[in-house]
């Protein structure tokens, strides 16, 4: 099989990552504060290695989730204020926008209301296309009030757009806002500077360029942010303490996912050693080769940049085919694995036109060969020219 | 023809808005089967493939697969299910 689909999860894991999980699930659990006895517990090198790839100096403040999406739902159901929104996010970001309670849409807020103290919170998604650069004028958009938190994929999982999050940041910040980057395609794959940046929320998964197993994950937020905990339980830190002291809180909560972890670091540990601005490299050159080759076939229409801002993934459909059918025959007739359809991203697509059938995602990891793509484009040219 | 069994789609997004299954059959799609199922809707079929793909669809429902394969997907659009009994039917008239 030709793997195509690690902008959903990264396949094949590292043979370290499965025996990490096998040897935490061989092994008795870990003592963390409690007297039972046991092995490794994996989360204290776990957040040091994050913090490194991540560049967090302070990594004791990342908090381990179940992916991105539990860790952009906590962030965003958490914290106080309006949000601003970019159409290519997922529905990780779009869902929690519009279905948490407290939180409506800049459009369903009457004119009157507005400019007046209030106590809903508001969010606006902005479009990006490269003829409307409305997010970019909502930086100057009296609407929302300082402190609103603008939400943007660090690299778009449609069509691989790598944002500039430093230039963002820094214009971000002079209006008195805040930024969150969802970095589920970007953590191992493109160079990420928290502490430089001036990022103040990212949220990963570990399950894609990680390379760890699915269930694994987490967000950072910067020092001097106060984000409410959504989820209570236990932690095992002081088990009399029921209501907790307003700030004084804990944000892990029950049974962590111990063998996850334990894959998760070792896949981290993968990367690091591998390098990230080496599997940046190999992915951009990757990806802007798929696109050039693609674009010599006539019946092809390709939908990422390319350039230097191209991150792994790649969209393209192929006219007079709906992607499903594209993907259909990649799968069942050359054994090649990719992702049709929305992906999860459907405000995009109805910017791209590609609305409501979608695209065909090719997505690349750090072990996705030459070979790999060149069995794709032999694929990809068959079909088109059996039409 | 006999279908073996049916299971739901391996791809639930690709086929957004559609109840889509996989339907495993006793022998390989051949194209009297693909003829058989014409009268259902229009018909792409990409014979210049090495093995060849077919899709019959209407505004209700869709059969698509592989000459060859022993599995063929059929979607029904959520408010038309009881439509595929025809589908059903057409396969199970058919003799491989």
């Amino acid at each position: 099989m030709t793997y195509l689909n690690n902008a959903a999860t990264s396949h094949p894991k590292p043979l370290e990552v499965v025996e990490a999980i096998v040897d935490a699930l061989r092994t008795p659990p870990p003592s963390a504060l409690r007297s039972t006895g046991g092995g490794d517990d994996p989360r204290p090198s776990l957040r040091q290695q994050l913090g490194q790839l991540l560049h967090i100096a302070d990594h004791e403040r990342i908090v381990l989730t179940s992916g991105a999406t539990e860790a952009l739902n906590r962030l965003i159901a958490g914290l106080d204020g309006d949000v601003i929104t970019l159409t290519d996010n997922h529905n990780s970001v779009l869902r929690p926008l519009a279905n948490l309670p407290g939180l409506r849409a800049m459009s369903d807020v009457p004119p009157e209301e507005k400019h007046t103290p209030r106590h809903a919170r508001n969010y606006r998604i902005c479009h990006v296309t490269s003829s409307d650069n409305a997010w970019q004028r909502m930086l100057t958009d009296d609407e929302l009030l300082r402190g609103a938190v603008l939400i943007l994929p660090h690299c778009s999982n449609v069509t691989g757009r790598i944002y500039d999050l430093p230039k963002i940041c820094h214009l971000v910040h002079q209006r008195g806002m805040f930024v969150m980057a969802d970095a589920a395609q970007s953590a191992g794959s493109i160079p990420i500077d928290v502490d430089g940046w001036g990022v103040d929320f990212i949220a990963f998964t570990g399950h894609k360029h990680l390379l760890g197993p699915q269930g694994t994950g987490g967000y950072y937020v910067r020092p001097g942010i106060t984000v409410r905990p959504t989820l209570f339980g236990g932690t095992g830190r002081d088990s009399s303490i029921v209501r907790y002291k307003e700030g004084d809180w804990e944000y892990e909560v029950g049974t962590p996912n111990l063998p996850g972890l334990s894959g998760l670091r070792a896949g981290v540990t993968h990367v690091l050693q591998r390098g990230v601005a080496d599997i940046f490299q190999q992915g951009n050159e990757q990806a802007n080769w798929l696109i050039g080759q693609l674009r010599t076939l006539p019946n092809v229409e390709v939908h990422s940049p390319g350039g230097t801002c191209q991150g792994p993934v790649v969209s393209f459909n192929i006219r007079g085919l709906l992607p499903s059918d594209v993907g259909y025959m990649l799968q069942n007739s050359y054994d090649i694995t990719v992702r049709t359809g929305l992906h999860c991203a459907p405000y995009l697509h109805k910017e791209l036109h590609t609305h409501p059938h979608g695209s065909v995602r090719v997505s690349m990891a750090c072990h996705t060969t030459w070979d790999d793509l060149h069995t794709l484009m032999h694929a990809v040219t068959d079909i088109c020219h059996s039409l | 023809m006999t279908i073996t069994s049916i299971t739901p789609s391996p791809e639930p997004c690709a086929e957004a808005g559609w109840h889509a299954r996989q339907y495993h059959l006793d022998h390989p799609v051949d194209r009297p089967l693909v003829e058989a199922l014409r009268p259902l809707g229009s018909l792409l079929l990409l014979d210049k493939l090495r093995q060849p793909f077919f899709k019959i669809e209407s505004h209700h429902y869709m059969v698509k697969g592989i000459l060859g394969d022993t599995s063929l997907r059929v979607a029904v659009h959520r408010d038309h299910e009881a439509e595929t009994q025809r589908i059903i039917q057409l396969i199970q008239q058919h003799h491989a």
